[in-house]
């Protein structure tokens, strides 16, 4: 019995490690990656940019569901992008406040019946469409609740310019966020079928009028955890995953797509959480299918801000729905590319590493973790075992956030001081005491969420989806 | 399975060896910039006078003066900054006045020296305040860097000081044939670039019309639908066409913005057997008001395809009183046909948009006239005069 | 006047009769007052210095030991070159600890149609300068018939754009504010009523369509004018629609902008 428990334990230690590792290795693409993105950002002219008759035109989608508090200072500020030429569209998804009529009466909208719309994509019953001349780029639909993914759908259905861009209504874009999307997609408009952008944790910054003037740690405990989390997941992750092309999201807090291959893959999944991988997901296999050179990029310095969760019980439903969401795209599309070469890097990497690293980590960790403790317990002599297995999993952790502090360092100094330096160190470390095995726990909670609820999950329900999917990490 | 607690210590501390090194390279990174700010602001410090002096006299007629102080390597990359910025923004006399200035600074041969760097960012960032400056001697250089360069956005950045910098129009269509090659259809990006060029680039552009790379084509109409030219040749002609629809798109716009077509092919194309086209060349009706379309507008309602008979119908309404008084007829005259449906839905949609736009007398009057001919053709409308 | 009289003496008594010939003879001279303390020594030493460094000029020095003023006359320099000479100045007295105050420099007949009445509004002003900033300052025009007291507000998000236009328009006598978004635009705007607002259209915090809106609802005689990095049609279109007197795209040029400002502002009057 001792010698299992102490197999299975060396074992799960060993997984640990192996997720470190390819971590790792991707963390070196990153900065391999980060030379060429410092390059482009500092010698591009994006004031000039910003006016060109020659950028593609966007439509912004925003979905909103009982947003009323904020969604107007949100509209205003989607109306001062430095951009040449894009539409906001706000689509209320059947919200229970008054979203819609806080809206029309600022902006002094008229209903129009919604008829011109085209159904490129199926989505709930849309009510109309509200518009004012005087505010030519500025849209909202007005349709039955259906989710999030089937908001963007409607949006897609209305929009009327070649390029999306999914944006949630919480969160804060800078003023040349969408410029700098849209030069690296010029750079391969045939290729780039989407792009992401970096989320950044906006607690603690001092917003004023829509824009962040002051860039500041949070102060709290768990929205600084997250910031450190998102650093890491986003620059030392994402930069090097879009270098090899195995990008497998992006985020639906800000992600730019063309909209010709979304509504070529049926648009946006609804009825689960994690529509944002989804997309990603059935672009690739859907270029990987037809044998269309692609590529899924992402552009760190495309700063969308949003607000972290600052209480247990909001991160917790979050980070279960993102538990519940990655199962369900894992079952759907992962296990049709999963180890086949055909879908190359997709198929052999990203979808193996998501499977076995992410989706089933809960289940390797926590009983590796229970194995060791159990195996201690039965003999004392083995904490030793135990303390150096903390230590290599602290130390390797920390290491690869320490290896996007670097990365941040290198390319974009949004956090100069050395006391702020420190700080985020401190935070990578303290990861690992609580925050992490917390993470784990819920995505275990949200799977089990998965399996009781498939069966009776029916699209009618209202779903609200507030602090919704940014990110997995 | 193995497990050896000397070799887990020893991981543990090469970790923390590694985390050790990283640490002391990020404080080196930020001692660096710190010191690189400080460093920046003491040298505009120095030279603040001096940059007031060109500001200030840069509408003076006379030749704008050196600094009489010691210009280090580091004050002029400070000063290269500072007036690549103004220069960015300026153009005419003034902008040229700063660029000779930077030559006297000795910014060219600085950044000249430079751009033969072993390090790529030293030579990216010559290659770029060479561009700025408008060195045609850097153009050598620039072409050798664009040349190995071959992917990655450093390629474009080059590209664009070639066409800044280019005194020959033929180094613009060369650095745009090489950044072409790939055919990655970016050719929006690349009009752009060659619009930061002063030259005429008409005859390149012309040449560019013939040519097998696909890319090259669109660019080339891109390029010169910017420029007023009648005596556009059959080339263009027959890219309407073509079957890559950009193409056909770009030709067409070309065709019709350069003033090539006469009124009677752009009837003509209201019957052109591609329903893009046809929408393109109603919504361009719109877009610019030109009356004498409006019948063909009219008939336009009536197309098969949805999208055109829409767009038809919009543009008509953007033509004033007569558009509107055509639309009317439309839907009285196709009683219970889905045309009629879709015209007065058009008209509604219309004073509704124009019920709440604000603005000067003019809006107030064509409002009010449009509903007085509304309610002589249709009567008065509960349901329309309610929304409104 | 009487008052000019008892200021700056001893440079007022050296320079009078020269000021009187260049502008007898309609002469170009470039006038700098700075504020220093120098002995004889010092003074020699300046001279000297200046001599060598700019040895084609005909410079005349003048130092006030009980105002702290001195005064440098130049014989046939515009306010360009004037300018670029006080640069050396102000240098050398920096190194040397004698500058006390700020610099300001006039030429005639650029800053003045009257020499001599130049002179006595330059040192009137440095009397009143604060004297713990040692900057250069261009003197003011004070003629009525130039720009004077015609407020503009320029509102940008790009520092530069406000940096160089402001200079230049302040240069041409004009009383020039600046912002840097919507709402601070709008604000300024509320507090100083300007004749003329030039505006960027991409703006953050509140977008200048917005922007532009506000101010043309405000009913003040203010015209609005479009300097912008938006080179659609759409946009030019939908500014004059919104009441935009003129539309302007980046890069631009000055002398370009000066004129259509100059047509506006004749129109307003």
């Amino acid at each position: 019995m001792r010698e299992i428990l102490f197999g299975y334990g060396i074992f799960a230690m060993y997984y640990v490690i192996a997720i470190n590792t390819i971590y790792l290795t991707i963390i070196l693409f990153s900065f391999n990656k980060v030379s060429s993105i410092l390059k482009g950002t500092l010698y591009s002219k994006y004031q000039s940019l910003s006016g060109s008759k020659n950028v593609p035109p966007i439509s912004v989608l925003v979905p909103a569901f009982n947003e009323e508090l904020t969604i107007i200072e949100n509209v205003r500020s989607l109306l001062a992008l430095h951009y040449p030429k894009y539409e906001v569209i706000v689509v209320n998804d059947g919200s229970s406040d008054k979203t819609v009529e806080v809206i029309t009466k600022e902006f002094n909208l008229k209903y129009f019946a919604p008829s011109s719309i085209e159904k490129k994509v199926e989505t709930a019953e849309v009510r109309g469409i509200y518009y004012n001349p005087n505010y030519p780029n500025l849209y909202v639909v007005d349709k039955e609740n259906g989710g999030k993914a089937d908001s963007l759908n409607a949006g897609i259905n209305l929009s009327n310019y070649p390029l999306i861009a999914s944006i949630d209504a919480d969160s804060l874009l800078e003023k040349d966020a969408l410029i700098r999307m849209a030069r690296k997609y010029m750079e391969n408009p045939e290729q780039n079928v989407a792009i992401g952008g970096n989320v950044r944790i906006a607690n603690g910054c001092k917003i004023e009028n829509g824009v962040v003037k002051d860039v500041n740690l949070p102060k709290k405990l768990l929205p600084m955890l997250q910031t450190v989390e998102y650093m890491k997941a986003f620059l030392g992750g994402r930069i090097g995953w879009s270098k090899v092309n195995g990008l497998i999201i992006v985020s639906g807090a800000f992600g730019v797509f063309r909209k010709d291959y979304v509504v070529e893959v049926g648009g946006y999944r609804g009825g689960y959480p994690g529509e944002d991988m989804n997309i990603i997901i059935k672009l690739h296999r859907h270029m990987l299918d037809n044998k269309l050179p692609y590529k899924v990029e992402f552009v760190p310095d495309a700063v969308c801000w949003t607000q972290a969760p600052d209480s247990f019980k909001i991160l917790g439903s979050q980070r279960k729905r993102w538990g519940r969401g990655n199962l369900k795209n894992m079952i759907d599309e992962g296990r049709h590319m999963f180890m086949r070469p055909r879908y190359k890097i997709m198929g052999l990497l990203t979808i193996p590493y998501n499977i076995i690293f992410e989706t089933l980590s809960p289940y390797f960790r926590i009983t590796g973790l229970l194995a060791l403790i159990g195996y201690t317990m039965m003999d004392m002599t083995g904490w030793k075992i135990l303390l150096a297995f903390s230590l290599v999993n602290i130390a390797y952790g920390t290491l690869l956030g320490l290896g996007s502090l670097l990365i941040e360092e290198i390319a974009f100094q949004r956090f100069p001081k050395v006391r702020d330096f420190f700080k985020m160190l401190g935070y990578t470390v303290l990861m690992f005491f609580g925050y992490r095995q917390l993470g784990i726990l819920w995505r275990f909670l949200g799977q089990i969420d998965y399996f009781r609820k498939n069966n009776t999950w029916g699209t009618m329900t209202r779903t609200s989806w507030n602090a919704e999917d940014n990110k997995s990490a | 399975m193995f497990f050896n607690l000397q070799m887990a210590y020893w991981v543990v501390y090469g970790l923390l060896a590694i985390m050790g090194i990283l640490t002391i390279v990020i404080m080196g990174i930020k001692f660096r910039n710190a010191r690189n700010q400080k460093k920046t602001e003491e040298s505009l410090q120095n030279f603040q006078s001096y940059l007031d002096y060109v500001q200030s006299q840069l509408d003076e007629e006379d030749r704008l003066r050196t600094p009489n102080q010691k210009v280090g390597d580091f004050d002029k990359k400070v000063l290269q900054k500072v007036l690549i910025d103004w220069i960015q923004r300026l153009s005419g006399v003034h902008r040229d006045k700063l660029i000779t200035l930077c030559h006297d600074l000795g910014l060219i041969d600085f950044n000249l020296k430079r751009i033969k760097s072993f390090s790529e960012f030293k030579r990216l960032d010559a290659a770029y305040y060479l561009g700025s400056m408008r060195s045609s001697k850097a153009i050598p250089h620039l072409f050798k860097m664009l040349k190995k360069n071959k992917e990655g956005s450093e390629a474009f950045i080059i590209g664009r000081s070639i066409a800044q910098a280019a005194d020959e129009p033929k180094d613009v269509k060369e650095m745009l044939t090489y950044l072409a090659k790939e055919e990655r259809n970016n050719y929006h990006l690349l009009a752009d670039i060659a619009g930061e060029s002063t030259l005429d680039l008409r005859v390149q552009y012309k040449q560019l019309l013939t040519s097998e790379n696909k890319e090259l084509v669109k660019l080339a109409l891109l390029g010169l639908s910017n420029q007023t030219d009648s005596g556009m040749d059959s080339n263009v002609r027959n890219y309407v066409y073509a079957k890559d629809k950009e193409i056909r798109m770009n030709a067409v716009q070309l065709l019709i913005t350069s003033g090539a077509w006469t009124s009677n092919d752009i009837k003509k194309m209201l019957h052109f057997n591609d329903s893009d086209v046809r929408a393109f060349v109603a919504q361009w009706i719109g877009d610019s008001g030109v009356v004498q379309f409006a019948d063909q507008l009219r008939e336009g309602v009536k197309d098969s395809d949805k999208i055109v008979a829409r767009t038809c119908a919009k543009s008509l309404l953007k033509l004033g009183e007569t558009g509107f008084i055509k639309l009317c007829d439309v839907t009285v005259q196709n009683e219970g046909q889905p045309v009629a449906d879709l015209a007065l839905e058009c008209i509604q949609e219309d004073l509704k948009e124009s019920s709440v736009q604000t603005g000067n007398i003019e809006h107030v009057t064509s409002y009010n006239q449009k509903l007085y001919l509304y309610q002589k053709y249709f009567g008065k409308d509960e349901g329309l005069t309610q929304a409104i | 006047m009487a008052q000019s009289q008892h200021v700056g003496s001893r440079i007022v008594k050296t320079f009078n009769h020269f000021l009187h010939y260049y502008q007898e003879s309609k002469l170009a001279c470039g006038v700098i007052i700075v504020r220093a303390d120098l002995n004889e020594k010092e003074l020699e030493n300046l001279q000297s210095y200046m001599e060598q460094e700019e040895p084609k000029v005909g410079a005349q020095f003048s130092y006030d030991q009980s105002e702290g003023l001195l005064g440098i006359l130049l014989d046939d320099c515009n306010i360009g070159y004037t300018h670029f000479y006080s640069l050396f100045i102000k240098d050398y007295l920096e190194q040397q600890g004698c500058l006390k105050g700020s610099l300001l420099v006039g030429s005639f007949p650029e800053s003045s149609d009257h020499a001599e009445q130049m002179l006595f509004s330059m040192i009137w002003e440095m009397m009143d300068k604060p004297q713990d900033q040692h900057t250069i300052e261009l003197f003011q025009y004070d003629r009525p018939s130039k720009q004077c007291n015609r407020s503009i507000l320029l509102v940008d998000s790009d520092e530069s754009v406000l940096e160089i236009l402001s200079s230049f328009l302040r240069g041409k006598g004009y009383d020039v504010h600046t912002a840097q978004d919507g709402k601070e635009g709008l604000n300024q705007f509320e507090k100083i009523v300007p004749e003329l607002v030039i505006t960027e259209i991409n703006l953050s915090a509140l977008g200048g369509y917005q922007f532009i809106n506000q101010v043309r609802d405000s009913e003040a005689a203010t015209q609005i004018m479009v300097l912008t990095n938006k080179h659609l049609e759409e946009d030019m279109k939908r500014t004059f629609e919104f009441g935009v007197s003129e539309y302007m795209t980046k890069p631009f040029s000055l002398i370009e902008i000066e004129t259509r400002m100059k047509k506006l502002l004749e129109h307003s009057m």
